[in-house]
């Protein structure tokens, strides 16, 4: 019996052009458009998956832990406890000691600028680019181009090492781009005779740099950015060739960034903004 | 089968790193061409700023697609041929 119809329902939708990939790629560039369109609503949106990736990433970390454990482990954790205990009593002892000091001077230390705490919602390697996405945003006081510090102890004392700049915000969370992020370049110097270097980002929270070969440093000297008196990094390796007139250096980060879980916001560091700028021409 | 392929390509962007997700988008990618670039373009959504440079997540998924057509329009010729 001769067929009088088309199985098929319409021919210009076919079943091939339907296909669930083509259907992903519509709906995430109608995602892109909203982003681009109204970042605060898309932030708005994607902030309750963006705090799941940190929990899940925290559960994959603590797995990891419980399965590396070991007596040793457990050890250090006892003494980092106490350690922290004995910080936190010495923390409130100094906290006591500015809260005299601000009123017998009158000077309050926040008109030096208040910080800002911010969660790390998404850190290295969930977000690929070096940059963290942290749970603070315009309603908390941020603004583009405020320094992100991390927090490090350095002999027994705690430190907070400039990470990177605030390059976007929202409402309610703000990205934050590395100094190590593939392409920034920073200004800084290395080791104790000081030789100025251009730090450049190789992602991952680490850095190169060319030094002259006569004044390249030794593995372990400190390299720090202007702003601060923590040093960001050391020397990891010094890759030097007899035939160049330069060395390469390899810098490692004080603060490892697929660990950070908070961050410290402080306004806007002119010297820091400018040694940065002025590598990147205006990248950030 | 391609639903799974497709949601663990799509879930690896919030809660596993790049290399996961380069490989999870490359096995979706084999059932679906159109997921890399999908997948590609969503991790730009949510994590790119213009101030790292090229959006490498869209480029690779580009490219990842075209050449997953590429290697699927040859074995098609190779299989009529």
């Amino acid at each position: 019996m001769k067929k009088i119809f088309s199985t098929r329902r319409n021919a210009l939708l076919s079943s091939v052009s339907l296909s669930w990939g083509a259907a992903a790629v519509g709906v995430v560039i109608l995602l892109v458009l909203v982003r681009l369109g109204a970042p605060d609503f898309f932030a708005r949106v994607t902030l309750p998956f963006l705090s799941y990736t940190d929990t899940v990433s925290t559960w994959v970390s603590s797995g990891r832990a419980l399965l590396a454990r070991s007596v040793e482990q457990a050890k250090q954790l006892t003494a980092l406890q106490e350690e922290r205990s004995v910080l936190v009593v010495k923390n409130e002892e100094l906290a006591a000691r500015v809260a005299t000091l601000e009123r017998l001077s009158g000077i309050s230390h926040r008109e030096a600028g208040p910080a800002l705490s911010a969660p790390v919602l998404v850190r290295p390697p969930e977000s690929p680019y070096d940059v963290l996405i942290v749970g603070a945003g315009t309603a908390q006081g941020v603004t583009v181009q405020m320094v992100a510090f991390g927090i490090v102890t350095v002999a027994s004392s705690t430190e907070i090492v400039p990470l990177g700049l605030v390059s976007e915000t929202t409402d309610t969370t703000a990205r934050v781009v590395l100094f190590s992020a593939p392409r920034v370049e920073t200004l800084g110097w290395v080791g104790s005779t000081h030789t100025p270097v251009t730090l450049i980002g190789t992602g991952g929270g680490t850095f190169f740099a060319a030094v002259p070969r006569e004044a390249s440093p030794s593995v372990g000297e400190s390299v720090f950015v202007p702003g601060s008196t923590v040093p960001i990094g050391v020397v990891a390796r010094v890759e030097s060739d007899p035939a160049a007139p330069s060395a390469t250096i390899r810098v490692t980060p004080l603060v490892n960034p697929f660990s950070i879980s908070e961050v410290l916001l402080r306004p806007r560091d002119t010297s820091l903004v400018g040694a940065v700028s002025c590598a990147t021409a205006g990248a950030l | 089968m391609i639903l799974l392929r497709l949601g663990s390509a799509f879930l690896s962007v919030l809660f596993l790193p790049w290399p996961c997700i380069v490989l999870l988008a490359l096995w979706a990618g084999l059932a679906e061409p159109w997921v890399p670039l999908a997948v590609g373009f969503f991790t730009d959504a949510l994590y790119y700023t213009p101030s790292v440079g090229l959006p490498y997540g869209s480029l690779l998924g580009i490219l990842t697609t075209a050449a997953l057509f590429g290697m699927r329009s040859r074995m098609h010729s190779g299989i009529i041929g």
